[in-house]
């Protein structure tokens, strides 16, 4: 049953794809406009950027992080501060989110990228605290624990993205942009290498694959897209402060990858949406306190049912190749 | 003044080694950072609390009683939820998020339970102190350094000179070589479990008696901490766990007494960094070879 759906999806990949973009596009027109229910759209799309650009360093490099948040963080002060201290808006504040997020992400992985996996982990756990932490106590640049309030709504050229559909539209297209990135860096030769190195790092390097140089690539690509995230986020929410980018986040980004399935451009997107929509949908029926509880033991029971996430080994070129050699072997028997 | 912060800093070194020891026991064996034991840490220290202040229990049974209650708790974990994913192949990362939902699922029923207010922890030794040369020790500060000792040398003994002690190493070194020795690998990495969570229940009692308070809010640091402290210590190796815990106290201590209060753990963090990148393997961890 299910590898049938899975043959439908491989043999009509395309036309899934354009439908699922379809909703999400007309989904604002399918909720009636409802204020509450596009504000859900609007973090599950920044989730979707975040979840996606952590695919790329988790999913497609090895490198499990759970300090991905410290990213993010670190693009939501660059936008927040621009626009606060120098009245900067959207082009140049999300450039400048991806700048910054990118260059830490360089300096983290020019320093730490040769540590094995699991050495890894507790970098990119260390650094995330270290930047909060940063954060909570650089008053003169940050205003500490208080944050930095009243962010300018996204300004593009004049036009004002100043309600929540307006905002989604914005988002929807910076995610479709993160899925162009992601899937273009992963099918060029940077790509192929570095999921040749995940599979085998020794192999792929005897292979004179320069490991360093790629997964720093990845690592940098990666970064810049969650401080895109960030910088998306401080201008729609209008507010940020340090611990909206800590431990308790990075671990729900890690969560929605691993459970959308890793290495997989859909499963994340898919990862990211239901865990946003999930609380919320706690909440409307009436579990408003045990909405956290009941959170973490459907995180527990669906990894138990599926370790590899929902959309995980499933590979659509793979399936699509596998049927057609199959009808190529039921056409020979027919005609012998 | 600094023989005082000696004290205190040994004192935090000992609660972090407690803390660790658990999380290291598992991780040693499993590879696997068990993010569920900063919630039984949380969850123990309210099980004694409840037994002990609101009950009225004795203290020493209280403590018996919650450790053998979050036991039994961290061994269910591993039978009911991360064994499955094991027999299906998942990986490390996929036990890992696991951890994660029974830790935020365990951390908010005691939220929903007992409300997210800070609770005060009563002192078992009635505030009774010793006085020596301008410093203050307080009995629940002897009480934590000894425990940390006993608890150190008991494990020990366990790991290295039992035979269950010896399984444990056999699986964290080769699971399947291990399986084919004859060893009851599920057992032992249950009981690992049911060890570690007990190291984690008292490390949380231990430590909400000597703040005398404890509140959920702890679940994050407790988890940094302890991944920290024990990857400084070294993967998987007891004396590592213990040093890793005492190093970052002492830092700690020494860093918010004489430095700055606010960028302490900037300190332990980038030494932790530091140390990663000149000992890959942690302080007292043995450097493995890969190969192919």
């Amino acid at each position: 049953m299910i590898r049938k759906l899975i043959s439908l999806w491989a043999k009509y990949e395309k036309w899934v794809t354009l439908v699922l973009v379809a909703l999400a596009v007309l989904f604002p027109v399918i909720s009636g406009f409802n204020r509450y229910v596009v504000n859900i759209g609007v973090m599950a799309g920044i989730y979707a950027i975040l979840t996606l650009s952590l695919n790329m360093m988790t999913g497609y490099t090895g490198v499990v992080t759970l300090g991905h948040a410290a990213f993010y963080g670190l693009g939501a002060y660059a936008a927040g501060i621009l626009n606060w201290r120098l009245g900067l808006n959207v082009p140049l504040t999300f450039i400048a989110a991806m700048v910054v997020s990118g260059l830490f992400g360089l300096l983290l992985g020019l320093t730490t990228l040769q540590l094995s996996g699991r050495y890894l982990t507790i970098v990119t756990l260390s650094f995330c605290e270290i930047i909060r932490i940063l954060l909570i106590n650089l008053e003169w640049l940050t205003r500490g624990p208080l944050g930095i309030t009243n962010i300018k709504k996204a300004n593009l050229f004049g036009f004002v993205f100043n309600t929540a559909t307006k905002n989604y539209y914005l988002v929807l297209a910076m995610v479709l942009l993160s899925v162009f990135i992601v899937h273009r860096v992963m099918n060029s030769r940077t790509g192929r290498a570095i999921i040749a190195l995940k599979n085998d790092e020794t192999a792929a390097s005897s292979m004179s694959v320069n490991v360093f140089a790629y997964k720093l690539r990845a690592f940098c690509i990666s970064s810049a897209i969650a401080g895109l995230a960030g910088a998306l986020y401080a201008h729609y929410i209008g507010y940020i402060d340090p611990n909206s980018f800590g431990f308790t986040q990075s671990i729900q980004i890690l969560s929605m990858g691993i459970l959308g399935g890793l290495g997989n451009i859909f499963g994340s997107i898919f990862g990211a949406v239901s865990l946003s929509v999930l609380p919320e949908l706690l909440r409307s029926i009436g579990l408003e306190d045990f909405r956290q509880v009941i959170y973490g033991v459907l995180l527990a029971l669906l990894v138990l049912i599926r370790p590899m996430g929902i959309f995980g080994k499933i590979n659509l070129r793979h399936r699509r190749l596998q049927d057609s050699l199959q009808l190529a072997g039921e056409g020979e028997e027919a005609e012998a | 003044m600094l023989l005082q912060q000696l004290i205190n800093g040994i004192t935090l070194g000992a609660t972090y080694a407690l803390a660790t020891v658990g999380f290291s026991l598992v991780y040693g064996v499993l590879e696997l950072a068990n993010f569920a034991n900063g919630a039984f840490y949380i969850l123990g220290a309210y099980f004694a609390m409840v037994l002990y202040a609101s009950m009225g229990m004795n203290f020493a049974v209280s403590l018996a009683l919650a450790l053998a209650g979050t036991g039994i708790l961290g061994a269910a974990m591993d039978a009911g939820l991360l064994r499955p994913i094991r027999s299906k192949g998942g990986t490390r990362t996929s036990m890992m998020i696991s951890t994660l939902g029974v830790g935020t699922a365990i951390t908010n029923l005691i939220i929903v339970l007992f409300g997210s207010e800070t609770k005060r922890f009563p002192d078992a030794f009635g505030g009774k102190r010793l006085e020596f040369a301008s410093a203050v020790v307080t009995y629940k500060q002897l009480f934590t350094i000894l425990l940390c000792i006993v608890v150190m040398v008991v494990l020990s003994i366990l790991v290295y000179r039992t035979k269950l002690g010896r399984a444990m190493r056999a699986i964290s070194q080769n699971p399947v070589a291990a399986r084919l020795m004859g060893i009851d690998t599920n057992t032992v990495i249950l009981l690992t479990f049911f060890i570690g969570t007990m190291c984690a229940a008292l490390s949380g009692t231990v430590v909400s008696m000597y703040l005398g308070s404890l509140d959920t809010t702890m679940y994050s640091s407790v988890n940094i901490k302890m991944f920290a402290s024990a990857i400084l210590g070294g993967v998987g190796s007891l004396p590592g766990a213990v040093l890793g815990g005492m190093i970052l106290g002492m830092l700690e201590t020494f860093v918010s007494g004489y430095i700055s209060t606010a960028y302490k753990d900037v300190f332990s963090f980038a030494i932790l960094i530091l140390v990663l990148l000149f000992r890959p393997a942690g302080l007292l961890g043995q450097r493995t070879i890969k190969k192919v």
